[in-house]
């Protein structure tokens, strides 16, 4: 382990073990319905997601939303359906509690 | 250790550097101007500014540091930026000299009747290109062979050889400096003979400053090379300055070809 | 058109714009240590290379002494003076005692 501190320490020790932090980034995978929703993984309590719609003709433009945890997503324009899996510490993703930081 | 993100991007924190640097260029700019022009004060100004500017530069890279070596911040994504940018910046110093090579040929190429329709212009001293100029290519080359061992030994995790290394780039550098102050001392032309003392003294000058800047960038990168900051796995501020030196000696070259050699036949 | 192009970027962006898997592998930094000690070997033999050459050529150029230039004619075009510099009457690296 080289001198390394902070984010690039972490990237490294995730490479030691063999494991990619951004793995859980750009999702891929079948139309998530209602019954098999499109799982995101998150480290935190929620993150954003970008909806692109489904393949071919049924692709629409990106619609941004937050995903929560517990609370899942139905995208407005194509109907798609998210649910949030947790996979790091949890908690709010900006590090200072939700929405009380003055 | 929880960290408050999980992306590779440093969004980095409110600076005061880029106001500052902007106040310093611009007391520059109009010190410089009232400097070469009779008002009061323009030294001063000029003076200020550049303190300002220096200033400025010491702390914003002294931050940067910082955050990289102290805090972590520069994942591979961002070293990746890094690197982007400085050979966008190199990209920027090939056209800033490609200007002045433009200018020397363009006056040169087709001498014009007021400087006697020939080149080097009727009656000025040139250099003989095969005294120091030529003596300091090889010097300049043979610092980039220098700065070309210390990557290797970086890369080999051989520490102290790569600080070896880079003071001797540092020292061939530095006589390289020495000998092109003593020719610019001995040169016959000055900036102010024609079209060729022009073209010349802005072309070597702008190269012996970028030497200079190189100079200090490997000296900084063989301090931190000392204290351990540069590892084989991130040394990013070591490469931009190997890309610089090398860059600096591609220059040498064609300066001494076009403007030395042919141009001072 | 225009938004099948914005949407087919904003594609790229989202699926693999921000992959750090794209950042290209440096050759020579993933490269066994010993090719690299092999090389920092080589490069240091070629820096001794050159400076022994550049003494020799510096003391060749030293010991020659330089030529003296006579004056120039005065040509209209040399010596060039439309105002005084702001630190004087001479050119920096102008005063020359030969």
């Amino acid at each position: 382990m080289p001198i390394a501190t902070g984010h690039e320490r972490e990237e490294l020790e995730a490479e030691l073990e063999g494991k990619n932090l951004l793995d859980i980034d750009n999702p891929e995978g079948p139309f998530g319905t209602k019954e098999a929703p499109a799982v995101v993984k998150s480290y935190y309590d929620k993150r954003i997601v970008g909806c692109p719609g489904g393949e071919g003709e049924d692709e629409h433009d990106v619609v941004w939303f937050w995903l929560e945890k517990g609370k899942p997503h139905e995208c407005p324009v194509c109907s798609q359906y998210f649910v949030l899996e947790v996979v790091g510490p949890g908690g709010p993703p900006d590090g200072h509690g939700d929405d009380d930081h003055h | 250790m929880i960290e408050s993100q999980r992306h590779s991007y440093h969004l980095v924190d409110p600076s005061p550097w880029p106001i500052s640097g902007s106040l310093g260029a611009l007391a520059t700019t109009v010190g410089g101007v009232m400097y070469m022009h009779p008002f009061q004060g323009g030294a001063t100004l000029l003076s200020l500014g550049l303190i300002f500017i220096l200033y400025t530069m010491f702390v914003w890279w002294r931050d940067v540091l910082r955050e990289s070596t102290l805090e972590g911040h520069h994942t591979k994504v961002v070293q990746l930026g890094l690197r982007y940018g400085f050979i966008l910046f190199i990209v920027s110093e090939v056209m800033f000299f490609f200007a002045f090579f433009r200018a020397s040929f363009h006056s040169s190429l087709a001498p014009t009747v007021e400087i006697g329709g020939i080149w080097p212009p009727k009656g000025i001293g040139v250099l003989d290109p095969w005294e120091i100029p030529f003596l300091n290519t090889p010097i300049l080359l043979s610092s980039g062979a220098a700065v070309t061992w210390a990557h290797h030994a970086i890369l080999a995790g051989k520490e102290k050889r790569a600080v070896y290394a880079l003071v001797a780039t540092v020292s061939l550098a530095l006589v390289f400096t020495g000998f092109q102050g003593m020719e610019y001392y001995q040169a016959p032309p000055t900036i102010s003979d024609s079209i060729y003392g022009s073209t010349f003294f802005l072309a070597t000058g702008f190269h012996g400053f970028h030497v200079i800047i190189g100079t200090l960038f490997s000296i900084i990168c063989g301090i931190r090379q000392y204290l351990g900051h540069l590892t084989k796995e991130h040394h990013v501020g070591f490469e931009a300055a190997a890309w610089y030196w090398h860059f600096v000696d591609v220059v040498r070259l064609f300066l001494f070809v076009s403007i030395y050699w042919w141009g001072g036949i | 058109m225009a938004t099948a192009m914005a949407r087919s970027a904003l594609r790229t962006a989202l699926r693999g714009g921000s992959r750090p898997s794209a950042a290209p592998k440096r050759s020579f930094a993933s490269s066994a240590g010993h090719d690299d000690a092999y090389e920092t070997a080589k490069w240091e033999k070629i820096t001794y290379l050159g400076i022994a050459t550049c003494t020799v050529l510096a003391i060749y150029n030293l010991s020659k002494g330089h030529p003296h230039h006579e004056e120039p004619l005065p040509y209209s075009y040399l010596h060039i003076r439309n105002k005084e510099f702001p630190w004087g009457p001479d050119g920096l690296f102008e005063s020359k005692h030969h």
